[in-house]
């Protein structure tokens, strides 16, 4: 649908003699103040944003093309030896594949779509972005300025639609606006708390000429994120992890974000200090390490779920207290005085109120307090870490292992022996992601990428996609379920058509498998629609694209089938039939307090601290 | 939630004039279940510049987080939480008023003077009225007007400035935060 029907506006013909074709607005004079406009090159807009994306240092982005973008995609055509574009198969996927590279690289992710439809498609990923804080640019494609509000072919009010979930977005309607605010919203796009930022280009604003002046700077009085953390803040923090006991490190997405996993480290060592990582802060810090105690939130582990309840202090360094992490807020952690370091200021006190607020950039304030601290051996903490101690080797994370079939932490567990985390993994969401973040040892931030925040079922295969193509040599795993997989399955056909080294890994339960869960848990295993009645045979479908496909069903062909799918080179998809009614454990239900944790039938039932909302 | 009694909150903020700022700002309160009582905009002093007056309610925990959000906002400049003692407040209202006979007229007359409302239009059966004060004011003047008969009514929402030297500043996050 979006390459049928092209808009054409009166102002995309050829000019007629004598007339010029500039924007409306140039011709008024208003853009005769530019200075050095003579040694300025000449362009049409279309190539102004080609060449204002290889100014920033663009040199990959993914997209779909279509008639309010068409001028783009030709000027596209003419460098494509400086930028390259990968044609995705839905929109969905060109953004989140443009969120993977940016999650896997650090850089900005760049996404590019037609009008209407085309820009209606990426809401999904620009609300995941947001969430996640990933730093991507989408240029959306729009009807000509003269058709906008006219209910015209594949015209949508993208900017209105897109407010909410993007840092910013722009409707750019003079072409002499094009380069100040590509530079502009790549800036916002990176900096501070990143995250996206939409620019909507009409198309006769592509087809006007100007001077092209690239401007070295951005300058945005309104807009100033502070960096350094405020001194006496800091100090007061300090103070407080020196002389508590019992405390805890929490760390989340903003220590990935600000590459600030040294700093963890050390100031974890320094201190003597138990590490627990949220969802997106996995990789922060190595989960090997003694104190690192495993995952925190609705199915982390029972020691960094109580270690939070039972600590006087918790250091929360860019975390959210996200509803996944404390459970009920007026029972999350009620002993503890709590330091939130946290770029966004509006983070501080949104859910949880916090004794020492420090705003800043993770990096930043964690060198500070490394600075702050005295030259002094690591406090013992004795007491604390023998309570740790304790309920580790009473509640490890375990399941009951099966020869008659595949248990899906098994198959985990088997993944994560053979990779050791060395590879980059995206997950899609559901029992297989939180299974993912329990038993796959990601030891590196960026080499983790999974919705964490929104929640995107489809996410996983376009992510793998982004991060495959951000210049890793390892192959991208991609671990995902048999209804989240259905989600961008049409992703395959870029994964084959760019030869990427990308395994998918199908967790296939042949059900909704988390919502299934609750159904048991909560509604009394009334099992609303969460049966997959009909699947489809995924290797068929691996075969179909072009892909190598495989299945594994005994556990006896489990170890055989995944050495020999990540040994394959290009695009292998791994069909993993698992046990199809088990439960993601611990779990703390929704609704609870983060302490009343339900533990799975494998511990001592006596022991267990259970109580259901 | 909605048994917590809450208190009224004056916003001002500075936002640069430009397309759909007005939109982000209006767009925060209802994507967060904020509620705007009143609302308004115009110019302002700095060339650019928008000055938005705005009323919402909430605990101290909600304004908190909506002067925060509100700063948030890349083309957003100042946001004054407006408290206490410490602004002028003027909102106007225009009425009309039946006032049919000698008595109603001599009533009208008594109220106007009482308020330092004025007369901006009339007809042989009515008359319209003008008033400027805190938006309390306007509650009373409107209350002395019931018995005459009040036709139509249209309020504007109240705009308000600091007293020089006693604003109540909540805008650079740190200082905020400290």
């Amino acid at each position: 649908m979006q390459s049928s029907g092209i808009v054409i506006a009166k102002t995309d013909e050829a000019p007629a003699p004598g007339s010029s074709r500039r924007s409306p607005a140039t011709q008024n004079g208003e853009a005769a103040a530019v200075s050095n406009v003579e040694a300025a090159p000449v362009l049409r807009g279309a190539r102004i944003v080609v060449e204002s994306l290889i100014k920033e240092g663009v040199d990959l982005l993914f997209g779909y093309p279509g008639g309010a973008i068409l001028h783009v995609y030709d000027e596209l055509y003419k460098v494509q030896d400086r930028l390259r574009h990968i044609l995705v198969r839905h929109e969905q996927g060109a953004v989140h594949a443009a969120e993977g590279y940016a999650q896997s690289t650090g850089k900005v992710g760049v996404c590019m779509v037609t009008s209407g439809p085309g820009a209606t498609n990426v809401v999904t990923g620009l609300a995941n972005a947001l969430m996640d804080s990933t730093p991507i640019v989408v240029i959306s494609g729009q009807v000509a300025t003269t058709l906008i509000g006219n209910d015209a072919f594949q015209e949508a009010d993208i900017v209105g639609i897109t407010r909410p979930c993007t840092k910013y977005n722009y409707l750019v309607k003079r072409v002499e606006d094009l380069a100040p605010t590509i530079k502009e919203a790549f800036y916002l796009a990176r900096s501070g708390r990143p995250g996206p930022v939409l620019i909507d280009i009409p198309k006769d604003v592509t087809a006007w000429e100007c001077p092209f002046i690239w401007p070295e700077k951005v300058e945005l009085a309104s807009y100033k994120p502070t960096i350094k953390g405020h001194p006496l803040q800091v100090k007061k923090a300090v103070d407080l992890m020196r002389q508590v006991e019992k405390a805890v490190l929490y760390v989340g997405g903003g220590v990935v974000n600000a590459g600030a996993h040294a700093e963890v480290m050390e100031l974890s060592r320094r201190l003597n200090l138990p590490v627990t990582p949220t969802l997106m802060g996995l990789g922060a810090y190595p989960p090997g390490d003694p104190r690192s105690l495993g995952m925190l939130g609705m199915h982390g582990t029972y020691t960094a779920n109580m270690a939070m309840a039972k600590a006087n202090l918790i250091i929360n360094i860019g975390a959210r207290f996200d509803d996944r992490v404390t459970g009920r807020v007026d029972k999350f952690a009620l002993n503890a005085k709590k330091i939130h370091v946290d770029i966004d200021p509006s983070s501080v006190n949104k859910t949880v109120n916090v004794d020492v607020p420090i705003v800043g950039d993770a990096k930043h304030v964690l060198q500070q307090m490394l600075d702050m601290l005295p030259d002094e051996p690591p406090p013992a903490r004795s007491g604390w870490w023998s309570e740790l101690r304790e309920m580790q080797a009473r509640y490890p994370l375990r399941y009951k292992d099966r020869t008659d079939v595949i248990m899906p932490q098994r198959f985990f567990q088997e993944l994560a022996d053979l990779t050791k985390g060395r590879y980059i993994c995206s997950t899609d969401v559901g029992q297989h992601q939180m299974w993912a973040a329990q038993y796959y040892p990601v030891d590196h931030g960026r080499k983790w990428l999974t919705s964490g925040g929104l929640g995107t079922m489809g996410y996983g295969l376009p992510a793998a996609v982004g991060a495959a193509l951000s210049g890793t040599k390892d192959p991208v795993l991609c671990v995902t379920g048999d209804g989240s997989f259905q989600m961008c399955i049409q992703e395959l056909a870029t994964c084959v058509q760019e030869n990427l080294n990308l395994k998918v890994l199908i967790m296939n339960n042949r059900f909704l498998g988390m919502v299934r869960q609750w159904q048991e848990l909560l509604y009394d295993r009334r099992y609303s629609e969460v049966g997959l009645k009909y699947f489809p045979d995924f290797v068929k479908i691996a075969e179909a694209y072009g892909a190598t496909g495989m299945r594994a069903e005994k556990p006896e062909e489990l170890r055989e089938v995944l050495e020999r799918g990540l040994n394959t080179p290009g695009t292998v998809l791994m069909d993993i039939i698992v046990s199809k009614e088990t439960n993601v454990y611990p779990m703390i239900p929704g609704g609870a307090a983060h302490y009343e944790i339900l533990l799975g039938p494998e511990d001592d039932e006596t022991a267990q601290p259970r109580e259901l909302a | 939630m909605s048994t917590i009694p809450t208190t009224r909150h004056m916003l001002s903020i500075l936002v640069e004039d430009r397309y759909g700022e007005l939109a982000r700002i209006v767009g925060l309160f209802s994507g967060r279940g904020y509620n705007i009582d009143s609302l308004a905009v115009n110019r302002s002093i700095e060339p650019g510049m928008s000055r938005v007056v705005l009323t919402t309610r909430g605990d101290a925990q909600v304004v908190e987080q909506i002067l925060k959000q509100v700063n948030k906002l890349v083309r957003v400049h100042k946001v004054r939480h407006l408290e206490g003692e410490g602004h002028m407040e003027r909102e106007l209202c225009v009425a009309t008023v039946r006032a049919q006979n000698a008595r109603a007229r001599e009533e009208l007359e008594r109220v106007i003077k009482l308020t330092s409302a004025r007369v901006i239009a009339f007809s042989a059966t009515a008359f319209t009225v003008e008033v400027t004060g805190t938006s309390s004011d306007v509650d009373h003047f409107l209350e002395l007007l019931r018995p005459l008969g009040v036709r139509d009514m249209v309020r504007s929402a109240p705009i308000a400035l600091s007293r020089a030297g006693v604003e109540h500043e909540s805008t650079a996050p740190e200082a905020a935060l400290v």
